[in-house]
């Protein structure tokens, strides 16, 4: 007994110590608390950060042109009431924020901080260029909004942003693509094939930082005339983006559920009982108006009879007839506008690849006319000129997307169309392709239609007082800019045009169109300080709605808006 | 039926003398008394002295006067004493003996004193001893048995009055060797103590009844340290078996529901399987889980939690795995003990810091030989509250017939044509008015012309239809054998379970092994191996997502035949999407596949080492691991883009944790009055967790479920992995049994700190003072007083990886160019422990016997130094910050009466109620954001999330109000429909005010009924069904309003009838009342529309039937001829009805809270129907 006791007693002796011993023993916490697969700053690739972000903010954006935004500008037709639907729209917020603004500028933080920073100034440029871009349309959407605290690197981030002023920003944002097109050295390496937007040509990150210069330069030009003229002062035509190889764009991949184009990502679910969206009244109208040969590849006509509603049974063929913004007016007292009696997109939008574009040539020219019809760049008479190549540049991208959709119609078409009971594969094949075969007849566009459409419409004139002369411009300018909704959006609170009908009755916006997006509810909550600072500045309570308007938004000219809709018992007349 | 060979009955013989031995010691100790060495209490009558004063008094005066003095009685026959002899007495302080010799030789009688009666008897011949003493004892035997009729190892059985006597053996038989005239008191922990006069008796078998109130309630408190309750210097309440009698739910945690103050348990709304949520004391941690640590047999186990996201409400679709305390076997159960607060979990450490629950399981010990118990029950699933969906409206707007239809053409005529999108149910009635197209043809009947159906309404209820009975069977044996120096229990569990929802089942397996064996007099090993597998088929999902029946039907069109949508899928087995529905319900229970299996070992050893008497050392190690797969899939041809190709995901996941224990314990009397226990510790938690997740689409081959068979094969994975070291002491200083005083403290290290901060301390210090033993009070009307005062830090770590910060790479790519992304979230590399600071007093009151008992406790808590991972304005560029800051407040009171207002031999009515109330403020974030969202419900166009807001009580909703005029009224817009507020205010709070519980017991003889009552008041919740049900016009609320035709009979229009109670604003700023008529859509969809979270925040007060168990318990006797030792029949009922709630018109319950994430008691997401539950359970042993 006492020998087992000994015994034990040493058993417990040694536990205790072993397990003392385990205790001090902490030295490998900080390891065990490192994930394994942890990437650190100092060896990630800044091209992995830099592709990603190009393809999520250019691929995975809302830029559809199907969109809600688009509604705003007579671009797109979201249906129901959705346009007028109050609440938070913060997409465009929580993707700048919460992906792109900080990857950029982490990019931009590594490419000055690390030990070869000298050789990554390209690099570096090349984010700062971007980021001026995504913080634009940001700022374009919310006016006011945090910018210099925002995005700060990780040791320095500051939660409770600030708020700065819409025109702070801008002069920021000028500088910002100044000082990458300063920086730039084609003697330094660029991103080569990790930039997909521009494949390592810093040439055209040059014309692309310029365009946007000029772009914002335009969109200012109501609010601070003579910064407007300042900063587009120093862009020559030849560091612009002129021409289709230099158009900032990419295309809708079916690789990952992400990069898809919207409308083929629908079909793929829905098949042939997809319920094909609807193009507007506005844009349709801009198109039939002048017999624009692009109306055809963009819309289909309207197919079904009417014949439920007295006074319309003769009425079986509508053409080409857009969808209006009707509010929520109650359904019998609307003019029919039921799903057969207008157009729907045309098949060649539901294609695989698509292009989404952030800076067209013909938006150039289109910037240039304008700047030059009000003396701030170049001379009035210079105008058509300009006027003209943007229509040409933007008839032409059509033939391409028409030409791009040949190869790609038959599987979307035997998606459209069910393989009938009993019908035998060949037969069905034959009956995409047969259909597939008049599609492409009824959508044609060809170079000479569009050299003659150049050649002998109206439209192509810039004709009248200054102001029509600018919603020529701005009509065309907002066709070319399809599907760029945000942008379309801008240029009509900017100017007015394109003038678009709106139903009377939706209650929360009484008949009028947003002039901005209310900042996200979350603010309210989360960055409360600085929430209300900044609703203070721009008039107090109540004022973080859709119709506060931002600081460049500042026409006094504009036209009168809206119209109003038909009714049934009224005629079609185009009012205000 | 007992096997007992020869070597086993010797070790039992031997473990029975040791025993026995102990608890004489064990007795004379705390009885003993002034004991003569006599057996019983009789006095002889040689020591018994009287005054005696008679004159001339017959033989019979005599006798009465000694037994007026003395406590004998005279046996005589009345005929055979002689009525001549008359004697004369006078003398003080004579002996009895004295006396009766006296009488003996005038009478000629003689005496024989036998314990207290003294028999008279004639002398017949001389020489005869003429007073004779005697003691006699008798031979009693018997059996002592529990309530459930088993037998009651270690029972004492005493002598009243003597303080000698013996205790029960292994089976619970005695024997006692006592004066026939004596009283046996019979008493053993936790029973109520009985007292049997021997009478002439020699048999005597005893069933004990338990003790409602448990006077000198043995507790096991941390680390398996077994305490008298009345130690305590906090509060701990006990759940014996008479709480866990019964089969009631497949998770062990519905055994606390409405039982323990201070405790609240919510089910998710998940279905059968799903996982709880237990809550004590209130939430305290902002965001991490407020859940207590459970600890099995001195081993704590992983509770994960796999009932997914809050995310989940919306579109995903998440199916609630259940929780790690599911898998425990409730048949296993002995007892559950709740530590509440800080003080009682101190040992615990940071996982104890929201309160530990310790689960002992059954063991062999105590019952000598080898038994056998069975457990057997089925109990039944039936729906309960329903949501209520309207039958007079179909598809459209504007009250309006099917206006917004298009129209096909059947024989000339143009009829409605149903679309398949969403069609909200705002047209006409379903009167059969009109006709339109049938779209809901069979397969053959497509192709063919089209053809009409009358516009009408579908039974009303048909969505019950879709729902079925659900079933659980479950039975458990079990085997415990035992000889002196060991005891084992294995038992076999096996339930399967199918749920309401079609092809939703749950099948449970355990295996359990525990025992423990003596090596010698000082060593000891004790063990057990625990194999828990649990398989889930076909779980609902949750939230409003398309894979939700219950969406899906809140939605559809009310038109809609279920038997076609039905038949339809039966006859092809393929996706269809009916006009009006995302998705056949038929098709997602069938089709859309998920099922899971884990696989679970829970093990310890543990070995003791008892130097002496005092000291002792255990070394203890537990292991517990599962490797869990959830596999789900999608046939081609399913909805959406990720799965219209086919699509399967599996995930494998383990986890490990390892836990060390050793401990020192000193348990030493210092002095009569002074008794110190010191127990001092060390112990180090190692945990590992792996997922693997591949997620597979675009199928080669259809319906070939294996990974290869894909194209598109995203694999991803999850590793974590933490550790912690620490060693505590404990103290507890008793003085004089009445005054005890407790110290803990501890110190962790945890590797998930910042690696300067990493090394925490916090102590404890509790007392309890029992007054009424101190100051020696009457007891009769108090039976026991006792105060109890604590104050108590626990620290609490973080999880891992809280600082770091560094990049992911996707699985995306664009053109083959990879992607990387920076983190979100801003790391905290000086992270520091949470730290809870509480205090408590309490008082525990009994009177009158321990009739009436009265437990109260008020406390106060607060934890600061909150570890979260901060939501911070993403406007930062940074999603989240992990902060060290917050604060958050909990007090509250705590009160459990319990009483036995009627008790006879047979009959016996006992209450126990509880009621407590909590509550919460958060004190601070980080000093410059405001709010946290708990729940973040992911709803873009409106939210009601759940917030921690600054200065508020935890689980604040958040959402938009009605605009209101100054008055309050509700402002009507210019377009007939009601607007909410621009910005977003409170619209209530999930904690309920107060909770309660009230258990009412009636046994009558074997028979026994109870009745468990649950009460929640207050604590709100956001209805989704509600919510979609408002929408999309199928509530049956949504009628009132609407035009009932559209036309009259010459077809002209017909106003529309509803119009909102409210004011419309007057251009001059001043506000008349609304006469605007408006449709249905505006009347009620709007409020949905425009996004007025108040409209869909709904009080979740209730008081539920939660059980009625009605049970027999057969006596030994009756058994006797059975092979059976005892056998329990009961009748259960579970969940039966709410007998006050706010629900009814929607037809949802109030607890219907999809998962157990925090806030998530805040929202009722399109529930899994509520239900009721009955069966019966059978419990035998022998």
């Amino acid at each position: 007994m006492i020998r087992d006791m000994k015994l034990y007693i040493k058993i417990a002796f040694m536990l205790l110590v072993s397990l003392l011993i385990n205790i001090s023993c902490t030295d490998d916490f900080a390891e065990l608390n490192t994930p394994n697969d942890l990437i650190t700053s100092d060896v990630i690739n800044l091209d992995f950060l830099f592709t990603r972000v190009l393809a999520e903010s250019i691929v995975h954006s809302e830029e559809n042109g199907m969109g809600t935004t688009g509604n705003y500008c007579g671009m797109s037709y979201s249906g129901a009431n959705a346009p007028f639907v109050s609440g938070d729209n913060s997409g465009v917020w929580n993707r700048t924020y919460g992906d792109y603004s900080r990857n950029l500028s982490d990019i931009i933080y590594l490419a000055s901080t690390r030990e070869d920073s000298e050789d990554l100034v390209n690099k570096k440029a090349a984010a700062r260029i971007m980021k001026a871009w995504v913080f634009a349309r940001t700022t374009d959407w919310y006016g006011n909004i945090p910018y210099s605290e925002s995005s700060l690197d990780i040791t320095k981030a500051i939660s409770t942003p600030k708020y700065d002023s819409q025109k702070d920003i801008y002069i920021d944002l000028f500088k910002e693509l100044k000082e990458a097109v300063a920086e730039i050295d084609n003697s330094k390496a660029s991103y080569g094939s990790a930039d997909i937007l521009y494949g390592g040509d810093m040439d055209k990150w040059v014309k692309l930082a310029n365009s946007l210069r000029l772009r914002l330069a335009l969109r200012i030009r109501y609010a601070d005339e003579t910064l407007a003229a300042t900063e587009m002062a120093d862009l020559t035509e030849a560091n612009l983006i002129t021409s289709r190889s230099d158009d900032a764009k990419l295309y809708t991949r079916s690789e990952f559920t992400d990069q898809l184009n919207d409308q083929y990502s629908s079909l793929l679910q829905t098949k042939s009982n997809l319920a094909k969206r609807k193009p507007p009244k506005t844009f349709i109208d801009i198109l039939k108006d002048s017999n624009d040969p692009r109306l055809k590849v963009f819309a289909d006509t309207a197919k079904a009879s009417f014949p439920g509603t007295p006074g319309y049974e003769s009425i079986d063929f509508f053409g080409y007839r857009g969808t209006p913004l009707l509010g929520s007016a109650p359904v019998q007292q609307k003019y029919p506008y039921g799903d057969q009696t207008t157009s729907d997109w045309s098949d060649i939008l539901y294609t695989p690849t698509q292009e989404l574009p952030i800076f067209n040539a013909s938006e150039t020219y289109f910037a240039l006319a304008e700047a030059a019809l009000f003396g701030l760049k170049g001379n009035t008479s210079d105008a058509q000129g300009y006027f003209e190549k943007g229509i040409r540049l933007a008839q032409e991208r059509v033939l391409e997307m028409y030409e791009g959709a040949k190869s790609e119609l038959p599987e979307v078409e035997s998606l459209f169309l069910a393989q009938g009971g009993g019908e035998s594969d060949a037969a069905y094949l034959a009956r995409v392709d047969a259909h597939v075969e008049s599609l492409l007849e009824s959508h044609k566009i060809t170079q000479t239609e569009i050299d003659d459409f150049i050649a002998n419409a109206a439209v192509v004139t810039l004709s009248g007082s200054l102001e029509e002369q600018l919603e020529q411009i701005i009509n065309q300018k907002m066709i070319a800019l399809f599907p760029q909704e945000s942008e379309g959006w801008a240029e009509w609170r900017r100017t007015g045009y394109p003038r678009i009908l709106v139903g009377d009755d939706n209650s929360a916006l009484a008949g009028t169109i947003p002039r901005r997006m209310p900042w996200p509810t979350s603010e309210q909550t989360i960055n409360g300080e600085q929430y209300q600072a900044a609703l203070e500045a721009i008039g107090g309570d109540g004022k973080n709605t859709r119709l506060t308007k931002v600081w460049w938004d500042q026409n006094t000219n504009r036209p009168q808006h809206p119209g109003t809709v038909e009714w049934m018992e009224q005629p079609w007349v185009q009012t205000n | 039926m007992k096997i007992r060979p020869l070597p086993l009955l010797i070790k039992i013989m031997k473990l029975s003398i040791y025993g026995v031995f102990l608890q004489i010691i064990l007795l004379n100790l705390i009885l003993a008394n002034d004991s003569s060495g006599q057996k019983g209490s009789s006095l002889s009558v040689k020591d018994v002295f009287i005054d005696i004063q008679l004159k001339e008094a017959s033989l019979e005066k005599i006798f009465r006067a000694i037994e007026s003095q003395t406590e004998y009685n005279f046996n005589y026959d009345k005929f055979e004493l002689s009525n001549e002899t008359k004697m004369n007495f006078h003398k003080k302080n004579v002996s009895v003996a004295e006396v009766l010799l006296k009488i003996s030789e005038s009478a000629g009688l003689k005496f024989k004193q036998v314990n207290k009666t003294i028999n008279v008897d004639k002398l017949n011949r001389s020489g005869q001893q003429s007073l004779e003493v005697v003691f006699e004892d008798v031979d009693i035997s018997g059996k002592v048995t529990d309530e459930n009729g088993q037998g009651l190892p270690g029972a004492s059985v005493v002598i009243k009055g003597s303080g000698t006597g013996t205790t029960s053996d292994l089976d619970g038989n005695f024997k006692v060797n006592v004066p026939n005239d004596a009283v046996l008191v019979f008493s053993f922990v936790g029973y109520l103590s009985q007292e049997i006069a021997v009478g002439n008796r020699s048999v005597i078998d005893i069933q004990m009844v338990l003790d409602a109130t448990q006077l000198d309630e043995i507790v096991v408190t941390a680390f398996g340290i077994e305490r008298e309750k009345k130690a305590l210097g906090y509060s701990a309440q006990e759940l014996g078996s008479k709480d866990l009698s019964g089969a009631r739910d497949i998770n062990v945690t519905s055994y606390l529901t409405a039982k323990v103050a201070g405790v609240q348990v919510s089910k998710s709304a998940s279905g059968t399987g799903g996982s709880t949520n237990v809550v004590i004391r209130g939430n305290s941690s902002i965001s991490g889980s407020n859940q207590p640590l459970y600890v099995v047999d001195g081993v704590p186990i992983i509770n994960f939690s796999n009932s997914g996201s809050g995310s989940g409400l919306s579109g995903s679709g998440e199916h609630d795995y259940g929780d790690g305390i599911g898998d425990i076997n409730p048949l296993d159960v002995q007892s559950m003990n709740v530590l509440k607060g800080p003080a009682a979990t101190a040992l615990y450490g940071s996982r104890g810091a929201n309160g530990v629950v310790l689960i002992t399981t059954k063991s062999g010990k105590g019952k000598k030989g080898i038994g056998v118990e069975i457990n057997s029950n089925v109990t039944f699933e039936k729906l309960n509250l329903f949501p209520n969906y309207q039958n007079q409206f179909g598809s459209g707007y504007d009250d309006n017939g099917v206006a917004s239809f298009w129209n096909e053409e059947v024989d000339g005529v143009q009829y409605p044509f149903p679309d398949n999108g969403n069609l909200d149910n705002w047209g006409g009635p379903l009167d059969g008015s009109i006709k339109i197209i049938d779209r809901f043809l069979m397969p053959d009947e497509e192709g063919l012309p089209l053809r009409t159906m009358d516009y009408v309404a579908q039974p009303k209820d048909n969505v019950r239809d879709f729902f079925q009975t659900g079933v659980t069977i479950s039975n458990t044996i079990a085997i415990t054998g035992a000889n002196d120096n060991s005891s084992m229990r294995l038992s076999v569990g096996n339930s399967s379970t199918s749920g309401i929802t079609p092809n939703h089942e749950i099948k449970k397996k355990s295996v359990s092994f525990r025992g423990s064996t003596k090596v010698n007099k000082m060593l000891s090993f004790e063990g057990k191996v625990n194999y828990l597998r649990t398989e889930g088929d076909q779980r609902p999902a949750n939230g409003y997502s398309q894979y939700n029946p219950m969406w899906n039907f809140a939605i559809m069109s009310r038109f809609t035949p279920l038997d076609y949508v039905k038949e339809y899928y039966e006859e092809t087995k393929s996706y269809n999407r009916p006009p009006g529905m995302n998705y056949s319900p038929w098709y997602i229970v069938n089709e859309i596949k998920n099922n899971d299996v884990r696989d679970r070992f829970i093990g310890y050893s543990s070995a003791n080492l008892k130097f002496n008497d005092w000291l002792s050392l255990t070394g203890r190690v537990g292991l517990d691991f599962y490797a869990e797969s959830h596999f789900q899939s999608w046939r081609r041809g399913a909805r959406g883009n990720d799965q219209s190709k086919g699509r399967m995901i599996e995930s494998n996941r383990t986890r490990r944790e390892l836990n060390a224990d050793l401990m020192l314990t000193a348990n030493k009397e210092l002095s009569e009055d002074f008794n110190l226990v010191v127990v001092l510790g060390a112990n180090t938690w190692t945990s590992f967790s792996n997922n693997m997740q591949w997620d597979a689409r675009d199928s080669k081959v259809d319906d070939v479920y294996q990974i290869s068979n894909f194209l598109d094969v995203r694999p991803s994975s999850g590793l974590a992995q933490n550790e912690m070291q620490s060693v505590f002491m404990t103290g507890q200083l008793a003085y004089k049994n009445y005054l005890f005083l407790d110290v803990t403290g501890r110190n962790d290290w945890s590797s998930t700190l910042g690696v300067n901060n990493n090394s925490f301390f916090y102590p404890s210090v509790s007392t309890s003072f029992v007054f009424t033993e101190a100051l020696d009070l009457d007891q009769r009307i108090l039976s026991l007083g006792k105060i109890r005062v604590s104050l108590a830090q626990v620290g609490a770590s973080a999880d891992p990886y809280l600082t770091t910060s560094g990049y992911s790479f996707s699985q995306e790519s664009y053109n083959g160019k990879p992607y990387a992304s920076k983190s979100g979230q801003i790391p905290l590399f000086d992270l520091k422990n949470e730290l809870t600071t509480s205090w408590e007093v309490g008082t525990d009151l009994r009177f009158f016997q321990n009739r009436i008992s009265l437990d109260m406790t008020y406390y106060n808590a607060k934890t600061s130094n909150q570890i979260l991972a901060l939501p911070i304005s993403n406007a930062s560029g940074y999603s989240s910050e992990v902060i060290n800051a917050g604060e958050i407040q909990n007090k509250g009171i705590e009160i459990t009466l319990g009483a036995t207002p009627f008790k006879t031999e047979a009959f016996r009515w006992d209450v126990n109620a509880n009621f407590s109330a909590n509550r919460s403020k958060v004190v601070e974030l980080d000093g410059t954001v405001q709010t946290y969202k708990i729940l973040n419900t992911n709803d873009d166009s409106w939210s009601n999330d759940v917030h921690a807001e600054v200065g508020a009580p935890y689980g604040n909703i958040i959402g938009f109000k009605y605009l209101r005029n100054e008055e309050g009224r509700k402002i009507v817009s210019a377009g007939g429909e009601y607007q909410r507020e621009s910005e977003v205010s409170v619209l209530g709070n999930i904690n309920p005010d107060w909770i309660g519980g009230l258990n009412n017991t009636f046994s009558y003889k074997g028979f026994s009924m109870n009745i468990l009552l649950d009460f929640v008041q207050g604590g709100d919740f956001t209805s989704h069904t509600k919510r979609w049900m408002t929408q999309k016009g199928t509530g049956e609320w949504t009628v009132e309003g609407r035009r009932p035709v559209a036309t009259d009979s010459d077809g002209n229009q017909l106003p529309y009838t509803g119009v909102l109670d409210g004011v419309v604003l007057n251009p001059d700023g001043t506000y008349s009342e609304n006469t605007q008529a408006v449709p249905g859509q505006k009347y009620w969809a709007s409020r949905a529309w425009n996004g007025i979270g108040e409209e869909f925040v709904i009080d979740g007060s209730y008081i539920s039937l939660r059980e009625v168990i009605l049970g027999y318990t057969f006596q030994p006797a009756m058994l006797k001829k059975t092979p059976f030792t005892s056998l329990n029949l009961s009748v259960i009922g579970r969940n039966l009805m709410y007998l006050h709630e706010h629900t009814t018109d929607f037809g949802i319950a109030p607890e219907s809270a999809p998962n157990t994430s925090g806030g998530a008691s805040g929202v009722e997401a399109l529930a899994v129907p509520s239900t009721r539950t009955y069966g019966f359970n059978v419990k035998l042993t022998f």
